[in-house]
């Protein structure tokens, strides 16, 4: 595993759950942007929200140990990334992802996992879904401990009841 | 503007940009020259976001299923000609026509994608045939414009979307994220911007957008129209300096309705209804925004007036934003030109007239009229008329129907200019060339009308007149809140009310956007809305199947449980063609358009062997 302190790009994706409309665009941009492979889902929370669900790139990351195959990889940049020709679509790695974000993906008879579109990101983009938001929920941000007061992201959810739409 | 390799979104009229990428990095889409699609966070209202539909704009394109070449059908069996063979195919027939029964036996519709240029040229063309019937084919566009004008209100416009941004009070009529999902962002940046910032949704059923509504106006379904006559009484009453001049007109008409009685009509607090008024007159900046998606309210065309109206009256900026991506410019056209109803039929109309034979030849345009109007109407005139011409991009229901079709170019594949929900026009430029032997509409009709005398226009003194002030519209409204006092008394038992939610498919795509792969993933198939007591009572669950029954048609459906559904009511998305079947066909006589009403329907529940 690479130097954490090495890697190129330390941001992630994140989600403020007060901004999310369901729309199901960053679902759409990741679909359109990895050619029909869809590695980002949006997730129903309890059959009463759509919010999108992607790839945390953990810094330990229980997919790759997971995976018996070895298809799973900490790249230079940290990403958790997936060899497609390593891939044999066992799904080890959907069972033991803790957030439940590698989906089955029937079509390819491989398991789909975000690569927070290291094609844009390393030319200085940003990836598609944070790109595509209709409504700035989702954001790519650095990850670094913040002197101030905790942010506290969805920390609103409560006022925004997503409990009461059920 | 639009620089090369910049296209606009097709979807709706809120005229998001995006970029054409060529040659990717990607590992997944390795070859080098192959076009990619790109956020464009530097122009258009959308800064870099795209919806669901968005995101498949480039697949439009690059489609398998392209129309290629032009197509002649003849006793049933098609076969490819060349474009001089078919051009000169529609030239005879258009030709044998006028001279049997006049130019006014022929009828142009247009799609709400043509440029505001192919929108002139089929004017030309019109006025070369001597036909007065040309009008916009966008039913649930076409009645939102058709009562905005009939209303005569002039509120001011949104014209950029950062002022929606810097907004402290919103009213939002229509389920707007649903229709313009790229509206959240400014929204929701109003709204977030301080926490005392009203953004107020008005409707029956909790959509997407009513959400978000602090506060959420819940009003009885098919009551829209009462609603906002409510808010506008209170609006009218609480006077002040501003009030338009059709201030005194619109008071004299509904001092006829106390409040208490819009209240039971509406079915919305007064209290609400006060505050929200308060807050959009108090300013500094407060908006109202229609979107032309109003989970299938009756009189689309008196919600859409009475809104721009309350607009006027509390100073509020008004924006509408329609399914058709150049639907204002277009009608605003031919409104000015004397056409769209003035003299002629308007479309529906026009299908009327066509299936009773008064009209002999439909020329259609980048729309497909059967998917997108409710009930058999259009396919009726398809069949009945003797010359039907649909140019379109990928096969559709109405290209199936028709004699000749033509294959025309998307956005991102000509050039022209359009005017959005903002009202500025954007220009467009050709980023790809058409494939095969694909056209632009504006060669198709400048193709069509080469050999036609040129026609000036009618005299400004032949058009009737604009009504000046909204006396008309406010005698309709009366007849409406009467009606519907009467059908609330009449409901039959046993029998729900249909209300056709928004779904983010588009009718003017109809057939095609269930074509593209997205669309296909997201929304893979239309769902039945049931409250929990009423699902109870069917005994069924979520993912059952219910057999539809409206007194035009059937369908059957899978079952979505909502628990948010008012007593009595169940909804269906709209833009699937099933759905749409069980919709009425009735044209609102007053506004000439369609008015999308919602029916009463029975269910029955699907036994196990039923389902196929």
């Amino acid at each position: 595993m690479p130097d954490p302190s090495a890697r190129a790009v330390t941001r992630r994706i994140v989600l403020d759950l007060d901004r999310c409309t369901g729309c199901r665009a960053c679902g759409a941009a990741c679909h359109v942007g990895h050619n029909d492979q869809t590695n980002l889902v949006p997730g129903a929370v309890a059959d009463v929200a759509v919010l999108p669900v992607h790839c945390r790139h953990c810094e330990q990351p229980a997919c790759a140990a997971a995976c018996p195959r070895g298809a799973l990889y900490q790249d230079a940049f940290g990403f958790v990334r997936r060899s497609e020709l390593l891939c044999v679509g066992c799904h080890t790695c959907s069972i033991a992802c803790p957030f439940g974000v590698i989906p089955d993906e029937l079509k390819r008879h491989v398991a789909p996992k975000c690569d927070l579109c290291v094609d844009r990101v390393v030319a200085g983009g940003i990836p598609r879904c944070v790109a595509t938001c209709t409504s700035g929920a989702l954001s790519f941000v650095e990850l670094q401990v913040s002197a101030g007061a905790p942010e506290y992201v969805g920390g609103r959810i409560q006022s925004r009841a997503i409990v009461r739409r059920a | 503007m639009t620089s090369p390799g910049r296209s606009i979104c097709p979807f709706c009229s809120m005229g998001c940009t995006w970029r054409l990428a060529r040659g990717s990095s990607s590992p997944y889409l390795g070859e080098p020259g192959v076009a990619t699609l790109d956020y464009d966070a530097e122009g258009g209202p959308n800064r870099g976001s795209l919806c669901a539909k968005g995101n498949v704009a480039l697949e439009l394109m690059t489609h398998p299923r392209r129309l290629e070449e032009p197509l002649v059908r003849e006793a049933g069996r098609a076969r490819t000609v060349g474009w001089d063979e078919a051009l000169a195919y529609v030239a005879r027939g258009l030709e044998g026509l006028r001279a049997a029964h006049g130019g006014g036996a022929i009828g142009l519709l247009l799609g709400p994608h043509l440029t505001d240029e192919e929108a002139a040229a089929a004017v030309r063309l019109a006025r070369g045939i001597g036909t007065p019937h040309v009008d916009l084919c966008e039913p649930e566009d076409h009645a939102v414009l058709s009562g905005i004008e009939f209303a005569a209100a002039r509120p001011a416009r949104v014209e950029r979307v950062e002022q929606i941004d810097a907004m402290n009070a919103l009213l939002v009529v229509g389920d707007l994220l649903t229709l313009a999902p790229c509206m959240a962002k400014p929204v929701l940046n109003a709204r977030y911007r301080d926490r005392r910032h009203l953004l107020a949704v008005l409707s029956p059923t909790r959509t997407r957008t009513a959400w978000f509504g602090r506060p959420a106006l819940r009003c009885d379904p098919n009551a829209e129209a009462a609603a906002l006559a409510l808010m506008l009484a209170l609006a009218l009453d609480a006077g002040g300096s501003a009030v338009p001049a059709w201030g005194e007109d619109a008071r004299r008409a509904l001092s006829a309705w106390t409040v208490t009685e819009l209240e039971r009509r509406s079915g919305l607090a007064v209290e609400r209804a006060t505050a929200v008024v308060a807050a959009l007159r108090a300013g500094p900046s407060a908006g109202v925004l229609l979107a032309s998606e109003f989970g299938g309210t009756a009189r689309m065309d008196l919600v859409a007036g009475l809104a721009a109206l309350l607009a006027e009256a509390v100073g509020a900026r008004f924006l509408a934003l329609l399914e058709g991506a150049n639907s204002g410019g277009i009608r605003d056209l031919l409104l000015a030109e004397g056409f769209a109803g003035s003299a002629g039929h308007t479309t529906p109309e026009l299908l009327e007239a066509a299936v009773t034979g008064d009209v002999k030849a439909l020329l259609v345009f980048g729309a497909d009229p059967v998917a997108a109007f409710p009930g058999t109407i259009a396919s009726q005139a398809m069949r009945t008329a003797s010359l039907t011409v649909v140019t379109a991009h990928l096969p559709g229901v109405s290209a199936e129907a028709a004699h000749v079709v033509l294959p025309a170019a998307v956005f991102g594949e000509k050039a022209g200019t359009i005017r959005g929900a903002f009202g500025s026009p954007v220009l467009l430029a050709p980023a790809m060339a058409p494939p095969g032997r694909a056209r632009p509409d504006l060669t198709i009709l400048e193709a069509l009308g080469a050999g036609l005398p040129e026609r000036s226009a009618p005299a400004a003194a032949d058009r009737p007149a604009r009504t000046g002030a909204a006396r008309g519209f406010l005698a309709e409204l009366d007849l409406f809140l009467h009606a519907q006092g009467r059908e609330a008394a009449a409901r039959e038992p046993g029998t729900h009310l249909l209300l056709a939610e928004a779904s983010a498919t588009n009718a003017a795509e109809g057939s095609l956007t269930g074509q593209l792969s997205w669309a296909r993933y997201a929304y893979p198939e239309p769902l039945l809305g049931l409250s929990t007591a009423h699902a109870a009572a069917l005994g069924v669950r979520a993912g059952d199947r219910v057999r539809v029954r409206s007194n035009w048609g059937q369908t059957d459906l899978r079952v979505r449980v909502d628990a948010g559904l008012p007593e009595g009511v169940v909804t269906a998305p709209h833009r699937d063609p099933a759905v749409r079947a069980l919709l009425r066909w009735r044209r609102e006589p007053t506004v000439r358009s369609l008015d999308l009403r919602p029916d009463r329907v029975s269910l029955e529940r699907l036994a196990e062997d039923d389902r196929a």
